[in-house]
């Protein structure tokens, strides 16, 4: 079998797996925290979004340290090449892919107003029946768009199967397309284009596929989102409480605590595989911290990711204005367009860049500032995610407000700077942590970019994973994790009831 | 002989006292109103009666049977009880809901069937506890599903979604399901405060003639004193979670318990 047919086949596989089990567990933990009793329900639903605001590529680093087939601390209960291969991959990017589903279903239950399941109560059905026969096919969109993320997040992955499948050679698309550049030269770009083509069809798919599933049941969409009643009457869950509670708690563990946990031991280890507390060193965090390219890294990544951030909620602000208040056609198509660039792979926008920008080089433009192109990819891939939100907070304020303001004699700029900017100070405030947060570690495009001069914390850490420095790698990924995990508890959605 | 009966019934969210302990007997095929202001307890008592919300004390009783309370064990004397909690889809009533819950997924016809399928499906089953009754065979369900549609005049329209009903079409699929099995009790939470006036007084004397026909016991919450001393037998005024005054129309509008009530009635 060639090398391109079987990475196909390992993507759409482990695309396809990742997009199962996140909506299994996706629908299962929704429903629990948003229909059922528990002690500690509000902190489980708490703690289940915050893997959202996690780069995978960390837990895969994480995993890489507990599944290790010599040397990790649970490979007595891992299959033979521990988190190695196709299934570690499916679990680590399921630990976080399952969010997607998760989320989507917990604003679905959020909207659906729950007497029509008391109805089916009242009706006579158990609480499983009234779940397959009234919330799930009423939930069905937001289902099916969840694990339609999961797939697209699942494909688009680099850095969980670069760290997870290269070990052991097995390639998915996104890696073979950044091993094949870095084989560098003519006939890698030309092998380049023709996978992402590939990549971005599956892609497409995907995306038409999901959308045909929706369609499919989409004539009761208007009639659920009307008023919710009272608050849900929650399913009292009885002798089956305990055992919800735990396994509940034990993903959590083994999803958040647990990688955090390998991380700090490993990098407290003078070698890896060696974690007894009697010979931790600080020796590794030192070294990582008195290295060059993490000065260069950390200072290139907080510009980028800063800068980034900021344009897009800036971009977003404005466009959303024009498309919402002053009703320009050109602006909410320029929204609309923005989700291409955002369900497109990273690698494969990356790809493409580098493409154009080669093509021009050779035209006699020279133009290879990787920092620059890394920011042009950086925007065009998150521009999305500030449009969108901006211009769904614009449609949630009374246009009365404005007028008001007009009526009193505000001009566009006085309007935009007294009025809205700080009715949207919230959702601008999310929509740039939205951006930020994966900005700040972005590996799958700037690996692809990035030249001299233009580490970023993302590019350092998977260098320093490549070359077998593990030691140091779990040093810089632990930093990272922790910092990563903080700014998730502090911005985890609070739970009201 | 299934009168219901709550007994010292109370409930509190938190610190909050919704009802402060009451008792009450509806008797069996009354037709009674809990009328009051917004916050008073109304919609919570229905709620617990139904199921739906957990009560802080108390027993509820229908007829012989314990919906909710602890029932001492019969070998070790009073020292030790279990507490008996039948949830909602073991009691065995109908509700109509406020805001309808008719489900857009199913067409009219299909919303009323629902409760008389999975009653035949769990009496087949005979997981129901007082399944004495036949389950119903497939024609018996048809004829059943109707007749409620015929009583509520939705007959015509039963191969509609609900998006393509008025709201007081909708609000007639809700009482047609409610009334599809016939439950010894009908709860229905404001069902007519969603609806213009010229339907409201169409719907009060639908549902009172429905009552005359199928013989139930109704439990009705409203707001609306009309609607309350139109249509029902008896009537209990709720005030801050407490029972002001309970008793039949006339009786009420007679001697108001002066305070509350007597102002309560004057308003509007």
């Amino acid at each position: 079998m060639s090398v391109l047919l079987e990475a196909t086949l390992r993507s759409v596989q482990i695309s396809l797996i990742t997009a199962m089990v996140s909506g299994l567990l996706g629908v299962v933990l929704a429903w629990l925290v948003s229909r059922t009793e528990f002690t500690s329900r509000k902190t489980v639903a708490s703690l289940l979004s915050v893997p959202y605001a996690l780069p995978p590529y960390l837990l895969g680093m994480a995993w890489v340290v507990l599944g290790n087939p010599t040397v990790g601390i649970l490979r007595a209960f891992l299959p033979s090449n521990g988190a190695y291969g196709t299934l570690g991959i499916c679990f680590v990017l399921s630990s976080v892919a399952f969010a997607f589903p998760y989320l989507e279903l917990r604003a679905g239950f959020d909207r659906l107003d729950s007497s029509l399941e008391e109805a089916a109560r009242i009706s006579g059905a158990s609480p499983v029946k009234v779940f397959r026969d009234i919330s799930l096919p009423l939930l069905w969109p937001a289902l099916v768009n969840g694990m339609c993320l999961a797939f697209l997040y699942a494909l688009a992955s680099f850095g969980v199967p670069a760290i997870l499948g290269l070990p052991v050679r097995q390639f998915v698309l996104t890696t073979l397309i950044y091993s094949q550049l870095k084989l560098g030269g003519q006939a890698g770009l030309i092998e380049g284009f023709k996978i992402s083509l590939l990549l971005l069809t599956i892609a497409a798919c995907a995306l038409g596929f999901s959308h045909y599933l929706t369609s499919l049941k989409n004539r009761l969409g208007a009639s659920i989102s009307g008023a919710r009643s009272s608050r849900p009457s929650r399913i009292q869950l009885g002798r089956l409480a305990p055992l919800v509670m735990s396994v509940t708690w034990l993903w959590i563990l083994l999803t958040l605590v647990l990688p955090w946990i390998a991380l700090t031991l490993s990098a407290l280890a003078p070698i890896a595989g060696s974690y007894s507390p009697s010979t931790f060193t600080l020796r590794n965090l030192s070294y990582v911290l008195n290295l060059a390219d993490f000065h260069e890294a950390l200072v290139n990544s907080a510009v980028l990711s800063v800068s980034v951030a900021s344009l897009v909620v800036l971009l977003g602000f404005c466009l959303g204005f024009l498309s919402v208040r002053k009703k320009k056609p050109w602006a909410s198509r320029l929204i609309r367009f923005f989700g291409i660039p955002f369900a497109t792979p990273g690698t494969v926008l990356a790809f493409f860049i580098i493409f154009i920008f080669s093509t021009l080089a050779r035209l006699g433009f020279n133009a290879d500032y990787p920092l620059l192109l890394m920011a042009i990819a950086y925007t065009l891939k998150y521009a999305a995610v500030g449009a969108n939100s901006l211009e769904t907070a614009y449609t949630q304020i009374h246009p009365s407000l404005e007028e008001a303001a007009r009526i009193s004699g505000a001009r566009t700029v006085k309007l935009l700077s007294t009025i809205w900017a700080p009715l949207l100070k919230q959702s601008m405030k999310a929509a740039w942590l939205l951006a930020f947060l994966p900005l700040a570690t972005e590996l799958t495009m700037s690996v692809l970019l990035t030249g001299p001069g233009s580490a970023t914390l993302g590019t350092v850490l998977f260098q320093l994973q490549e070359y077998a420095d593990q030691p140091s790698a779990a040093a810089l990924a632990w930093m990272l994790l922790t910092l990563a995990l903080v700014i998730g508890l502090m911005t985890r959605k609070k739970e009201i009831y | 002989m299934s009168d219901l009966i709550l007994k010292n019934l109370s409930k509190r969210f938190g610190e909050k006292e919704v009802l402060s302990p009451f008792t009450l007997e509806v008797k069996d095929r009354s037709f009674l109103a809990l009328l009051g202001p917004s916050g008073c307890g109304k919609t919570t008592l229905l709620r617990i009666v139904a199921g739906l919300e957990r009560p802080s004390g108390g027993e509820i009783w229908l007829g012989s049977r314990m919906l909710f309370g602890q029932m001492p064990h019969q070998a070790s004397g009073a020292s030790s009880s279990t507490t008996v909690e039948v949830p909602p889809e073991d009691r065995g009533l109908g509700m109509v809901f406020q805001s309808y819950a008719v489900w857009p997924h199913m067409t009219v016809e299909e919303n009323v069937r629902y409760p008389l399928d999975i009653q035949a499906s769990r009496a087949s089953k005979r997981s129901i506890d007082n399944s004495s009754k036949k389950p119903l065979t497939l024609d018996q369900r048809q004829e059943a599903c109707e007749k409620a549609l015929s009583l509520v005049h939705l007959l015509e329209l039963k191969d509609r979604y609900p998006h393509q009903l008025s709201g007081g079409q909708q609000q007639r699929v809700a009482l047609a399901r409610g009334l599809a099995v016939e439950p010894p009790i009908l709860l229905l939470d404001e069902p007519l405060s969603n609806l213009d006036a010229k339907l409201r007084s169409e719907m009060r004397r639908e549902i009172r003639e429905i009552h005359r026909k199928l013989n139930m016991t109704i439990l009705y919450v409203t707001h609306d004193q009309r609607e309350a001393f139109e249509m029902a037998t008896d009537v209990v005024i709720l005030n801050a979670g407490a029972i002001a005054q309970k008793g039949t129309p006339s009786e009420i509008l007679k001697a108001p318990n002066p305070g509350f009530v007597t102002e309560f009635l004057s308003e509007s």
